[in-house]
């Protein structure tokens, strides 16, 4: 492998959807080529970092101005909604 | 009856009923008048849909407004909702358009790539990892993904905040799971080139 076949199969290579043989072969690629090795350990620093950063919670007013506008104020007052559990989100891990 | 004359023992009985069921119950429930499943249905997806928002906004009070649209429609169409269909990719669509349809309607905001990022010092002193966890990483970041254009951000948000799969998205979105492979990859790409001063070392001496 050469570096431009390398690139093309990066997106499955970080998807970690690429057939095991052909991930040798990028890995053998990258073991003797430093700037493609530099390369893909940046992106992969890059998609770590994304993927530390946290979510922004609803601020509790904006809540409360959601459910008065779907005129559910009084439910939301009334009914104690635990939070929902999260069964579909079984994302990349 | 109206909610707040229930006793406290059967409120909390409605709560666990509305916390144990599937989006598919609360959606018939809701679509029969049953407000509580109505409420718990926008409860569920609050978090996911204002965070999505938010992303592709990049401002509270569109994300505010962004997030009331999408369940207002999910009020106004709840009649017409097909059984079969999911739910959550139905939310993500819509929530997706409100939000894309704010963003459209303003004026076009000043590239990150222009101004504040150019003045930003490269941290080379600092190991990436170490640096991968500061804030400046964190706001270079954020401004990178409000820099990148509309259809790789719809899909980054997507795929790597809100943890679709593939095929969800490709649905979510009306396209084709490779066209969604295509930009994820682009927009990864893209991030890595905006931060990449912030790396020690660069491959072949340039930016990319």
């Amino acid at each position: 492998m050469n570096c431009e076949d390398v690139h093309a199969v990066l997106s499955d290579y970080f998807e970690e959807t690429l057939a095991e043989d052909i991930c040798r072969e990028v890995r053998a690629h990258l073991d003797q080529c430093r700037d493609c090795r530099i390369y893909v350990d940046t992106t992969q620093k890059t998609i770590v970092l994304y993927r530390a950063r946290e979510a922004a919670s609803v601020p509790s007013e904006v809540h409360h101005r959601l459910f008065d506008a779907l005129d559910l104020g009084d439910i939301v007052a009334t009914i104690p909604f635990p939070r929902p559990k999260n069964e579909d989100s079984d994302p990349l891990s | 009856m109206r909610p707040h004359l229930i006793s406290k023992k059967n409120r909390i009985k409605k709560s666990l009923e509305v916390y144990e069921a599937s989006d598919t119950e609360l959606v018939e429930q809701a679509r029969d008048g049953d407000r509580a499943a109505l409420g718990a249905l926008v409860f569920r997806y609050e978090q996911a849909m204002y965070n999505l928002a938010l992303s592709i906004t990049g401002n509270r009070q569109d994300a505010e407004d962004a997030l009331q649209e999408t369940f207002l429609t999910l009020v106004r169409r709840l009649d017409t909702f097909r059984a079969e269909a999911r739910i959550s990719t139905w939310l993500y669509r819509v929530a997706v358009n409100a939000s894309l349809q704010i963003v459209r309607k303003r004026r076009p905001q000043v590239s990150f790539d222009d101004d504040e990022a150019a003045i930003v010092e490269p941290a080379h002193e600092q190991t990436p990892l170490r640096w991968v966890v500061s804030e400046e990483a964190k706001a270079l970041l954020d401004r990178a993904i409000a820099g990148l254009p509309e259809t790789l951000r719809t899909v980054f948000i997507l795929r790597e905040q809100q943890e679709l799969s593939t095929g969800e998205t490709a649905e979510v979105l009306g396209t084709t799971e490779q066209a969604v492979k295509n930009r994820l990859h682009r927009a990864r790409i893209a991030l890595r080139n905006a931060i990449a001063p912030y790396f020690e070392e660069e491959p072949w001496g340039v930016r990319r």
